[in-house]
């Protein structure tokens, strides 16, 4: 069984039109997926579909097999606390601008999951040495240069031992030696850790290596693999009224 | 002065002089550095090495590589670059850079496709967008590129120009097919 599914699953926007349209995804327990498009493409949506921050308009979402508009609001949050994990680069403000330490941000989902400071500190230690961020642990967040935010992001999702990562836009980082570097340890994590993930960019570069590529933008996914089962729909005209 | 005839023999001259080879390993070594983006087919090599034998840019040595008692024993043959070789190789590095034709193909078919050929243009670009993705999953990432300074700069010098022009392609794609969509959805044909 698929951990995370799409079936037929439309999506628009008031003013954007069809961002996703009849789309369908199987995505394996321990699989890379690539999705590759512009800007505003639709790269967050499907990110945000596949972890029940947004509900489709059409078409089902699953995951582990679940129809995720059949949990509760809270069920999805414990799914999003513990198994999946959006791990969104661009820190948001209030993190930015708190006094905490970039171990009390890491371990801070675990606290929220019940865990006890003391489990949740340790566990951040551990996640962020794993994605080569241990140098970071007691600076501020905003004292963090870009890349070193990456892998802090990196980290803070992984503390929850997901089984599925969402990563949206790892290349925040100017330095490509750099944006190259986390696209192998996105690699290497996938690997060493068997969890599936799901990494959205703008930058081609970010793909390289990625078994499968989706490429998304006006309603229409192409995937590099012609057996998949993702297949392209031309993008119906935009409906403009859509919610 | 002999030359090489085509792109592919210049490039198996240059990779035997950088370092003498046996066919197999100099496709290999070529396969490596140029990428997906070459399109490259090691058999070539072969009939490649052939040719420049036969205008003696290159020569060749019979090898042993084992035993002879040992039931797999073969000889294999290790190419090396002449001198005028290197002469012809190195005329081809400082002459000027001609500028190739740019995804001829598909702009043929563009070009020459009336309106109620938008379907099958649409799909024609489909398979261009999907061989182009693959060609991003095929190029070869940074972990396994060749360790030594020079060789390193050089691999990803040309990486980096494949995804440029990968990059270029998809947006391009993109934008092709939106023109004719739009077109389908009001425009007098």
């Amino acid at each position: 069984m698929p951990l995370l599914s799409f079936e037929g699953v439309g999506k628009a926007y008031r003013g954007a039109g069809v961002v996703l349209d009849g789309f369908d995804l199987d995505v394996d327990p321990g699989e890379f997926v690539g999705v590759w498009g512009e800007r505003r493409s639709g790269k967050t949506t499907l990110l945000r579909l596949a972890a029940g921050v947004e509900a489709p308009d059409s078409g089902v979402v699953r995951y582990a097999g679940r129809d995720l508009a059949d949990l509760s609001e809270t069920g999805r949050s414990r799914l999003r606390l513990g198994e999946i994990a959006l791990a969104t680069i661009d820190a948001p403000s209030h993190v930015a601008a708190s006094a905490i330490t970039v171990a009390d941000h890491v371990g801070l989902p675990l606290v929220f999951g019940g865990r006890s400071q003391r489990e949740a500190a340790d566990a951040a230690h551990r996640s962020l040495h794993l994605v080569g961020a241990g140098d970071c642990m007691s600076a501020a967040p905003f004292e963090l240069r870009p890349g070193e935010g990456t892998r802090v992001a990196l980290a803070r999702a992984l503390v929850r031992e997901p089984r599925l990562l969402l990563v949206d836009e790892p290349a925040v980082t100017p330095d490509p030696t750099e944006r190259e570097e986390i696209r192998d340890l996105l690699h290497q994590l996938t690997r060493s850790l068997r969890v599936a993930m799901l990494v959205a960019s703008e930058e081609v570069s970010m793909m390289v290596g990625a078994p499968r590529i989706l490429s998304i933008g006006d309603g229409n996914v192409v995937s590099n693999e012609t057996t998949g089962t993702v297949i392209s729909f031309p993008a119906p005209a935009p409906t403009g009224d859509s919610p | 002065m002999s030359r090489p005839r085509s792109l592919l023999e210049t490039i198996v001259l240059g990779s035997v002089i950088e370092r003498p080879g046996y066919g197999y390993d100099l496709g290999k070594r070529i396969e490596a550095r140029m990428g997906p983006g070459w399109q490259f087919n090691p058999s070539g090599v072969y009939a490649s090495l052939d040719r420049l034998k036969e205008r003696d840019l290159v020569r060749y040595e019979q090898r042993e590589t084992l035993p002879r008692s040992s039931p797999r024993s073969r000889d294999r043959v290790v190419y090396h670059a002449t001198d005028e070789g290197v002469v012809a190789f190195e005329d081809w590095l400082g002459s000027e850079v001609r500028k190739e034709p740019v995804r001829m193909d598909v702009l043929a078919r563009i070009a020459v496709a009336r309106p109620e050929h938008a379907p099958l243009l649409l799909e024609a670009l489909e398979g261009y967008e999907r061989e182009c993705l693959d060609m991003v999953a095929g190029t070869t990432a940074h972990e396994s590129l060749d360790v030594r300074p020079w060789d390193r700069m050089i691999a990803e010098g040309v990486r980096d120009s494949v995804l440029q022009h990968l990059r270029a392609e998809l947006a391009w794609i993109r934008s092709m097919r939106r023109r004719i969509e739009a077109f389908g959805d009001g425009e007098p044909r």
